[in-house]
């Protein structure tokens, strides 16, 4: 019977060209609308790490000036930690993983002269970030915990990187030239971009760079580098020099841990609680007592990475699907009341009232397949906009097979909302009436 | 005309009547919104940086190895870009405006920092600030070259004179007249523990901070020190070109630039129009996305309107021609259609009213967006009314040539 | 075949009351053709529209085929409808957008039969009606007097216990009204009960029993052959 009805709403359809293209296109143009900023939503909100991302914390200690507070209206401690307290807490092992790093610029110079020396953006981390963020290697592996204590001189290579110098090939146990100093390759990365960047929201562009190499944070005084990111001071540096600003309250460092459950959240929390006091003693952190340790989604959400933009655009796009889903309502009642005579008739010959709902619940549905098919086409044009105006967002928009369901879906229950209404009142029609007005 | 009766008829089989109501209030309440916002990201794109935007390129490098004299490479390069053909003047400094990343302090008018701290972006120039960056001085004098030395970035920064943006003076001194008198003044920074000062000795106009700042409006704040800066291995020059002359410099400067020394890595160099292109690109984004979002809501509405209307007359085909029969002339068939419609339409734009308060009061908390003018919800009124009587023309033109002939006709 | 015991039908509205049918009974046997006359606004419409399951009855009872039919579900009704009854208009009311093949169809649809059987009734029918030829022709293609036996041939292929016809010669010229008549005279040889509203006095003749009804009521006149008769019920009216 579904197949008749079928027949019947594509024979409709024919029958009122242009009843049924109004109709057609307003449910694609709110279907495509809708799924080109729920798209940019979606990709925007997702969970970057979803086996594990209500383990990753990162963890923030308030040292700010006694008299400003970092963040007046949040009462948020600075994104950042200072040296030697990221330093303290990564030294400590408390946490199952714990990492303290920051990014930095440095010149890559090949050994083939005929490759120019490039400019090359990397981060300064323990050896826990492999195991924590989990990137996958494409040769060798991470460098070891005893690396980071014996303060080898050891790095891993991004992928594109690795191609850019060694064309490619595996470089494992080569050595690699960064400011005029050498550093002996342990890994190579496959591709790692995690979009968004959760581990390092404050200083990269949310969706934007990666990362060319990793060094061990634990050569940093020998590397003596400046961050290439955010750097924030309150009080100026003890002594003029590099040994001062590792000395000093400045907060430039990311620190990240993997606790494993509430329990272990909670022992980190006392463990960091009772360093601060601690340190209070010895005359630092004058601020009250505000260390907060955040897991991933948590973190996203605070750094609003989401952007207020991006919830407008959602919010205005779904009050647009409503009205056109109205729209729909108007024609589609329209285009079925023309049909009132014919609806007669069947009735007469035997079609129960729900047979009569089943036909034009079809034709809605038929109709909002059309509408998803041409909406999936005006998503993706949206998305191509979109992409133009924030290539940060680009490589992550795009519509995937579970998306394009997603939208079919929100199309074909649009149709049959908008269907509902119009299906109902065909089903009122007294076909003794219908059948002598003509 | 009569409204009373096309009222009786709209209230007794109201569906159309709350469609198109419902359809033309959420629409003006979008409409209305997305206007403002839009109108809100035209001012953002349109915002002048307050320095001669078309000649001016930024292009930095990092030296390879610890023993490269960066002093040395520094004033080298100056001459050596300066000497080049097509460059007006070039200095080195660290960040320009609208580029999105610099530097930030708080600064007092007092020294104890009572009263109140406020934070601005800190540029750094040379002698030649007006010359390469083309920006308005207007009051007090330049820098010197004698007041001009290096900046590590562990040194405290420490310098006896500065040269502020109009708007900080004001801020800062909300008891001058104009700010061209700030020139004189000093300027505390360094914090409470530590309070240094620098003299005022100039005053620029409508410059601007590298970024807008949430939290504090930072955007008009800037202050120059004159320090040239070396970021370890890191420095950055800003170029200003001869009129017409900047497309070519921007293709051959990293070249040039290398050649002249290669023991370090050059960036490509960003045209202002890119860092600025970049700083407005969410706010293009976003206007663009509205527009298209109000086309489309009006195309959607005037379709809508065109498809029920059209239905309707068919559906009254016989009691049109009825009413022509019984002496109704074409213009009074019309007057109907557009009578009906009107009513329909204004039902629509009041409960769109409100609805668009509403949302304004919504989005100001939640996104805090400013409040709403009352221009901007008259003059979309005023919009989808006329959408309506236009979208409904054809389908009322096709009633008021419905023949009489059409009453007696059986089937 | 079909019994109506008492039955009646008010309409209502808010501002008024009216009795479509009071205290109607009659009783049709089976191989009946029933010619049902009256004055416009006498209740016969509705009275076929009741026999018909198109509207439901306030009071009374009434029974077809031996099946009680009040308070029936509209999905049984439907059922019904579909499977013993065939239905014949003034206006054809064939569906525009359907083809002749497509349009006998649609009750067969309905009634779930496979492919194979509704292509064979839809083929037997039309051919009944001398029109298999133009089995994919649209209705606007046809002449009334076309349209109309594709209306029969629909309401035929579904092998009908009874006919109801609603002024089925009232669009047609006498000669193709003629011929109609003749086609459900066959039907009715054939076994099919019938009953035809008509305002024709002509046609009323030609049936073995003519039903009157006034203001809702019934007059029953049994089996008159001769044509005295005939012309003495018309001066009743």
């Amino acid at each position: 019977m579904i197949r008749y009805y079928f027949w019947l709403s594509l024979k409709s359809i024919k029958g009122n060209p242009w009843l049924s293209a109004l109709m057609v296109l307003a449910i694609a143009l709110g279907i495509g609308a809708f799924m080109t900023t729920y798209t940019v939503f979606h990709y925007m909100s997702g969970d970057p790490i979803p086996h594990k991302s209500d383990k990753l914390f990162t963890v923030q200690l308030d040292n700010w000036a006694p008299d400003s507070a970092w963040d007046d209206e949040n009462n948020r401690p600075p994104p950042h930690l200072t040296y030697r307290d990221s330093h303290f807490l990564a030294e400590s092992k408390e946490a199952t993983y714990q990492t303290a790093f920051f990014s930095v610029i440095m010149a890559a110079q090949p050994e083939n002269p005929d490759i120019k020396p490039l400019r090359a953006q990397g981060l300064v981390t323990y050896s826990d970030f492999f195991p924590m963020f989990e990137p996958k290697f494409l040769y060798g592996s991470a460098w070891t915990r005893r690396d980071d204590q014996q303060r080898n001189r050891v790095i891993v290579l991004s992928k594109d990187m690795n191609e850019r110098v060694f064309g490619g090939e595996n470089s494992v146990g080569k050595y690699f030239r960064l400011n005029d100093h050498e550093y002996k390759i342990v890994g190579v990365l496959d591709d790692f971009a995690p979009r968004p960047k959760y581990y390092d929201l404050v200083n990269s562009q949310d969706f934007g760079d990666t990362e060319d190499f990793y060094l061990p944070f634990t050569l940093n005084d020998f590397l003596k580098l400046r961050p290439a990111g955010n750097n924030s001071c309150w009080k100026p540096l003890p002594t003029a020099s590099y040994e001062g600003y590792l000395e000093s309250d400045c907060v430039w460092i990311n620190m990240w841990v993997q606790l494993e459950d509430e329990d272990h959240k909670q022992q980190y929390q006392q463990f960091i609680d009772n360093y601060v006091i601690d340190q209070k003693n010895l005359g630092r952190f004058p601020r009250p007592l505000n260390n907060q340790i955040t897991d991933v989604m948590d973190w996203l959400e605070v750094r609003e990475v989401v952007t207020d933009d991006t919830h407008i655009q959602l919010w205005l796009s779904g009050a647009f699907l409503i009205v056109c889903l109205l729209n729909t309502v108007g024609l589609m009642l329209a285009k079925f009341l023309k049909k009132s005579g014919d609806v007669g008739v069947r009735r007469a010959l035997g079609a129960s009232r729900a047979q009569i709902f089943y036909q034009h619940l079809i034709e809605s549905a038929t109709l909002g397949i059309v509408g998803a098919i041409l909406g999936l086409a005006l998503a993706w044009l949206g998305l191509l906009m979109v992409r133009s105006f924030s290539p940060d967002i680009a490589v992550l928009t795009h519509l995937d097979f579970k998306l394009s369901l997603f939208a079919f879906a929100v199309a074909i229950i649009t149709s049959l909302i908008s269907g509902l209404y119009p299906t109902w009142r065909i089903c009122q029609i007294t076909p003794a009436r219908q059948l002598k007005s003509q | 005309m009569d409204i009373k009766p096309i009222f009786k008829t709209l209230i007794r089989n109201p569906v159309g009547l709350v469609l198109i109501a419902t359809q033309v209030a959420l629409t003006l309440a979008i409409i209305v919104n997305s206007l403002f916002i839009i109108n809100q990201r035209l001012d953002n794109i349109s915002v002048k940086s307050g320095i001669d935007e078309d000649n001016t390129l930024m292009i930095s490098f990092s030296s390879l190895s610890d023993s490269y004299n960066m002093e040395n490479a520094i004033a080298n390069d100056l001459a050596f870009l300066k000497s080049l053909p097509g460059v007006n003047s070039a200095m080195a400094t660290n960040s320009l405006p609208l580029s999105n990343s610099g530097w930030s302090s708080g600064v007092s008018s007092q020294s104890d920092y009572k009263g109140v701290e406020i934070g601005s972006a800190f540029y750094f120039a040379d002698e030649t600030l007006v010359d390469t960056l083309g920006v308005d001085l207007i009051a007090g004098r330049s820098f010197r070259s004698e007041e001009i030395s290096y900046y590590y970035l562990s040194d405290e920064l420490e310098p006896p004179v500065c040269i502020v943006s109009a708007d900080l003076a004001l801020t800062l001194f909300p008891d001058l007249n104009n700010p061209e008198e700030v020139v004189g003044k000093k300027i505390w920074y360094g914090g409470v523990e530590n309070p240094k000062f620098a003299e005022v000795i100039g005053v620029i106009n409508d410059i601007k901070a590298p970024w807008r700042g949430w939290s504090e409006p930072i955007f008009n704040r800037v202050i120059y020190v004159p320090h040239k800066p070396i970021f370890g291995k890191f420095s950055r020059y800003v170029v200003r070109a001869e009129n017409g002359q900047l497309d070519n410099l921007v293709k051959n400067i990293q070249t040039e630039l290398s050649n002249f020394d290669d023991q370090r890595v050059i960036r490509p160099p960003r045209p202002f129009s890119d860092i600025r292109e970049v700083f407005v690109r969410n706010d293009k984004g976003m206007a663009t996305t509205l527009t298209i979002v109000i086309v489309l809501l009006l195309l959607i509405n005037a379709l809508g309107i065109i498809g029920l209307v059209s239905f309707w007359v068919t559906q009254r085909t016989k009691q049109i021609g009825t009413r022509r029969a019984l002496g109704a002339t074409k213009f009074d068939i019309l007057t109907y259609f557009l009578t009906e419609n009107l009513i329909i339409t204004c039902i629509g734009v009041i409960i769109g009213s409100i609805l668009a308060m509403a949302l304004n009061n919504w989005l100001v908390t939640a996104f805090s967006l400013s409040k709403l003018p009352m221009s901007y919800l008259l003059g979309s009124a005023l919009l989808l009314i006329l959408m309506g009587m236009i979208a409904v023309c054809a389908p009322a033109m096709r009633a008021m040539n419905v023949q009489p002939a059409v009453a007696t006709r059986s089937v | 075949m079909l019994k109506m015991n008492g039955l009646s039908k008010v309409y209502r509205t808010h501002l008024v009351e009216t009795h479509a049918l009071r205290e109607f009974s009659i009783t049709v046997d089976e191989g009946e053709f029933v010619a049902v006359t009256g004055p416009s606004g006498s209740g016969k419409t509705t009275f076929l529209n009741i026999a018909g399951l198109l509207e439901e009855h306030t009071e009374g009872s009434y029974q077809l085929d031996g099946i009680e039919l009040t308070g029936l579900s509209d999905r049984k009704r439907s059922a019904l409808r579909n499977e013993k009854l065939g239905f014949i208009f003034q206006g054809f009311n064939l569906i525009p957008d359907l083809n002749l093949f497509d349009n006998v169809d649609v009750p067969l649809r309905y009634r779930g039969f496979s492919a194979k059987e509704r292509k064979q009734r839809i083929e037997t029918s039309l051919e009944q009606v001398g029109l298999a030829s133009r089995m994919k022709h649209f209705p606007s293609e046809l002449s009334g007097g076309q349209q109309q036996r594709v209306a029969i041939a629909r309401a035929l292929a579904g092998e009908p216990k009874l006919l109801l016809a609603d002024e089925p010669t009232g669009n047609l010229d006498s000669n193709m009204a003629r011929g109609v008549m003749e086609l459900l005279e066959s039907i009715n040889a054939n076994g099919t009960t019938i009953i035809m509203v008509t305002h024709d006095p002509e046609l009323a003749a030609r049936t073995r029993r003519n039903v009157h009804v006034i203001d809702g009521q019934v007059t029953d006149l049994r089996t008159v052959f001769n044509n005295d008769n005939v012309e003495r019920t018309a001066e009743t009216a």
